[in-house]
């Protein structure tokens, strides 16, 4: 079973819901949690896993050999612009290529090989319980965080299968409405929207069901730092979507978030992820079976 | 999997490298680029009549880049016709194998010629591009590089009989408009930019070029800013 | 040269936009841009009246024309991303997945593929207040938001010339291409921070890109008060790194009010207002330039 963890807004508590989710579900069943945030990757910091394995993401670059007698066609082909051909000679932007090799087919000497470069790493590692922890950085000044996203979902999820009995992902998506989102959140048994009650979080939280709606996911709607406005209760009858859970505005949540700790360590708060954690795996096996 | 060859073979040369409608004067035109290849197209397609399997062995590329090449040019000639703009020929990248046989060998035969471009830097005066606003002398200059509308570029010496604009192509780009637009202007022989600065990408390009920077101040005109660089008023970048 | 201010925060939700809006209430005639084209909010917060918008195709996507295709699956076997797919023996491109770069019509022996453009989003250019103000809403799922930003700077930056004006931004949260795109060419950014680790770790990252790319950075700490042990954390990591802290903003209820009554918090007033007006006097009085290249 797959959970994909949604807000459109940055900042309304997706990584609070899901860190505290997976810790949640981990005691009960095989967990694994993805953060595919790889801008801003923040749920180590909450999860704090025993790393076990890295692994660089390259993307790759073109090389002019010497056979090149620049006839300007593979620049010509580049629709990043990273070759010129110029003054007889062929530079290279690598920090432009989208590495997709059009040049190396392109050139009518064969003269461009591909070089491997860093964009990214991705971690994985054990939290409590067992959690399996994966996450992907994108290095600072690269673009190409789709293909860090899509390489953290083969290396996250692979052996971590979806297929295993009974086990579950919790993939923690980037903000926004891209395709970056799309990629982390397409396939899931559910989408799990967390949303604020104020004029942006509601505003985005439209874009986010807009999403779910596009990649055909169902939808459940979190409420996060509940005023007890019912600001988000009406959009959610309006939309015809389930509110499965809610924390309330409360700035020791504040407090303790902004520590690093887990709200699943306070007996305040722990119950209302194990209750969240029956109620959204009642409605992603109700969507399976669908 | 078959690699279509990209280097065109092109076996006649031509003199005539220019084509503007009647009555309208130069330095208010916009022009398109005909490549030498693309003439080379559609004079084997549309003149010679030849079928575009025996066009593509000729020029010695696949049918398909052939019948890119071809299309492409049909594009700028119908452009050119359709909304007034003049022709300009030359550039690209083909080999002159110097004759009508086909037989020529594939590498090593005929001496590959000079292309257009290079005779036209070879003429004696800098060229000069500005990033623009807008066509013309007379336009605002633009203080972005690879992302102003237009290029006006002009000989040094003459700015106003060799005045020609051209819509910045590197616009179209996802990316590295920069990069584009400088190795743009160097394709058209231009020595010297006028514009407001240059970014490290644009700037590798252009010194790989040996084009010179100057950075001018938004509010002038085109033709004002060729004025100040002739009177060595605008600083090298 | 005008000046550009980008207000970025790497993690979202620390208070951006609500910065952005009372900048631009403070600095009267203003350009404003909103670069956060995938949740952009700005809009809600400046009353302004739409005078334009024009669909932008940031992207092109290859098509395969099914008539001239042999199903040879060439095109398949050249895609790096995964974007040629076949179902029952006829091939397909997914155009959410394809990034036009277009390797497949190299390859296309029938020359059945093409490059199409694609609509990634809508640009805007509203009239606000204190000025004109441009903004833009990506596609859903949409690829290609750095080209779309680059095309809202593109709007501001030409009306900031037209007019004489400055340009403020808001900006995306993150710290990828979007925000590679909404920095590139100002002169200084002010990162909005909140004191959580989420928010110094962020912060740094965001920090990162702004030093890579040379560009003078300011920071703020907003909500300071939900822990004033991390806020003096991140001043004291901040002067390590020689990055200034212009201010510290306190958690005022006046910010909810002003969003839910779709005003710059400055129009209401209180705490938070008088420390963001604090900083943007602070900032506007610096005007910095941007640091020199390096050299490439």
């Amino acid at each position: 079973m797959r959970l994909a963890i949604l807000s459109g807004k940055g900042g309304t508590g997706k990584t609070t819901v899901a860190v505290n989710l997976a810790v949640a579900f981990a005691s009960a069943r095989a967990t694994v949690y993805a953060d595919y945030d790889v801008e801003e990757p923040n749920g180590f910091i909450f999860l704090q896993p025993q790393i076990v394995s890295t692994r660089v993401v390259t993307s790759t670059y073109p090389v002019i050999g010497e056979e090149c007698e620049p006839c300007g066609v593979c620049s010509a082909a580049c629709t990043s612009h990273a070759l010129a051909e110029v003054g007889g000679r062929v530079l290279v932007f690598p920090e432009i290529c989208h590495g997709c090799g059009t040049c190396t087919l392109a050139c009518p000497r064969g003269a461009i090989r591909e070089k491997a470069r860093p964009i990214g790493e991705l971690r994985s590692g054990t939290a409590r319980d067992g959690l399996a922890c994966s996450e992907g950085i994108l290095r600072e000044g690269e673009t190409l965080a789709t293909t860090v996203i899509q390489r953290l979902r083969e290396f996250a999820e692979r052996d971590a299968g979806r297929g295993a009995q009974g086990s579950i992902v919790i993939a923690d998506c980037p903000p926004g409405s891209s395709c970056e989102v799309m990629h982390a959140a397409e396939g899931s048994d559910l989408a799990l929207l967390v949303a604020e009650p104020t004029a942006f979080g509601l505003h985005d939280l439209g874009l986010a069901v807009r999403l779910a709606r596009h990649l055909e996911l169902p939808a459940a709607i979190f409420v996060n730092k509940d005023d007890g406005s019912g600001f988000i209760d009406r959009y959610a009858t309006q939309a015809g979507l389930p509110i499965v859970g809610r924390l309330p505005f409360d700035l020791e949540i504040a407090r303790v978030t902004a520590r690093g700790a887990l709200l699943m360590d306070d007996r305040r708060y722990a119950d209302t992820f194990i209750e969240l954690a029956a109620a959204v795996s009642g409605l992603a096996g109700r969507s399976r079976t669908a | 999997m078959p690699r279509p060859t990209k280097c065109r073979w092109v076996g006649w040369d031509t003199d005539v490298t220019y084509f503007k409608p009647r009555g309208v004067p130069l330095r208010s035109l916009e022009e398109v680029g005909l490549t030498i290849e693309e003439l080379e197209a559609i004079r084997l397609k549309d003149l010679e009549g030849l079928d575009q399997q025996s066009c593509a062995d000729r020029m010695r590329i696949s049918r398909p880049t052939f019948h890119r090449v071809l299309r492409a040019a049909h594009a700028k000639i119908a452009d050119a016709l359709t909304t007034g703009k003049a022709i300009r020929i030359g550039g690209g990248h083909h080999v002159h194998y110097g004759g009508e046989s086909e037989g020529a060998g594939r590498a090593g035969t005929g001496e590959p010629s000079v292309g257009m471009r290079e005779k036209a830097g070879e003429a004696g005066a800098v060229r000069i591009a500005v990033s623009a606003m807008g066509p013309g002398l007379d336009s605002q200059v633009d203080e972005r590089f690879g992302w102003c509308t237009h290029f006006v570029i002009c000989d040094a010496d003459d700015p106003e009989a060799s005045v020609e604009s051209h819509e910045n192509p590197a616009l179209a780009g996802a990316s590295g408009a920069g990069i584009a637009a400088a190795q743009f202007v160097g394709g058209l022989g231009v020595k010297v930019v006028l514009t407001g600065s240059l970014g490290p990408n644009a700037a590798r390009v252009t010194n790989a070029a040996g084009i010179q920077g100057y950075a001018l101040h938004a509010g002038m005109t085109v033709g004002e800013a060729i004025a100040s660089w002739k009177a060595g008023d605008l600083p090298k970048m | 040269m005008n000046y550009q201010l980008a207000v970025v925060s790497g993690k979202g939700g620390t208070g951006k936009t609500t910065v952005a809006a009372a900048f631009a209430d403070l600095a009267g005639a203003v350009v404003m841009a909103d670069c956060d084209v995938e949740a952009p909010n700005l809009h809600l917060v400046l009353p302004h009246e739409t005078l334009q918008a024009r669909d932008f195709s940031g992207n092109h996507v290859a098509t395969i024309e099914r008539d001239a295709c042999i199903d040879c699956g060439a095109c398949e076997s050249v895609c790096r991303f995964g974007a040629v797919h076949s179902q029952d023996g006829e091939y397909g491109i997914d155009s959410a997945t394809c990034e036009g770069c277009g390797a497949c019509t190299y390859v296309c022996p029938q020359d059945a593929v093409t490059l199409e453009p694609l609509r990634t989003g809508t640009l805007m250019l509203s009239q606000a207040a204190g000025g004109v103000f441009a903004h833009a809403e990506l596609a859903l799922a949409a690829d290609g938001s750095g080209k779309l930003v680059t095309q809202v700077r593109q709007l501001a930056s030409g009306e900031a010339r037209a007019s004489g004006r400055n340009v403020i931004i808001d900006g995306a949260p993150g710290m990828g291409c979007v925000v590679i795109s909404t920095i590139t060419g100002c002169q200084a950014v002010l990162a909005v921070t909140e004191p959580t680790q989420s928010g110094w770790h962020d912060l740094e990252r965001v920090l990162n890109v702004t030093e890579h790319f040379r560009i003078a950075s300011f920071v703020a700490v907003n909500k300071w008060d939900i822990s004033p042990e991390m806020t003096e954390e991140i001043e004291r990591r901040c002067a390590e790194r020689g990055v200034r802290v212009v201010g510290r903003i306190p958690w005022d209820p006046a910010v909810a009010e002003a969003m839910a009554r779709q005003l710059p918090v400055t129009r209401v007033g209180g705490p938070a207002a008088d420390a963001i007006r604090a900083i943007w006097a602070d900032i506007s009085a610096q005007r910095p330039r941007q640091l020199p290249l390096k050299e490439v």
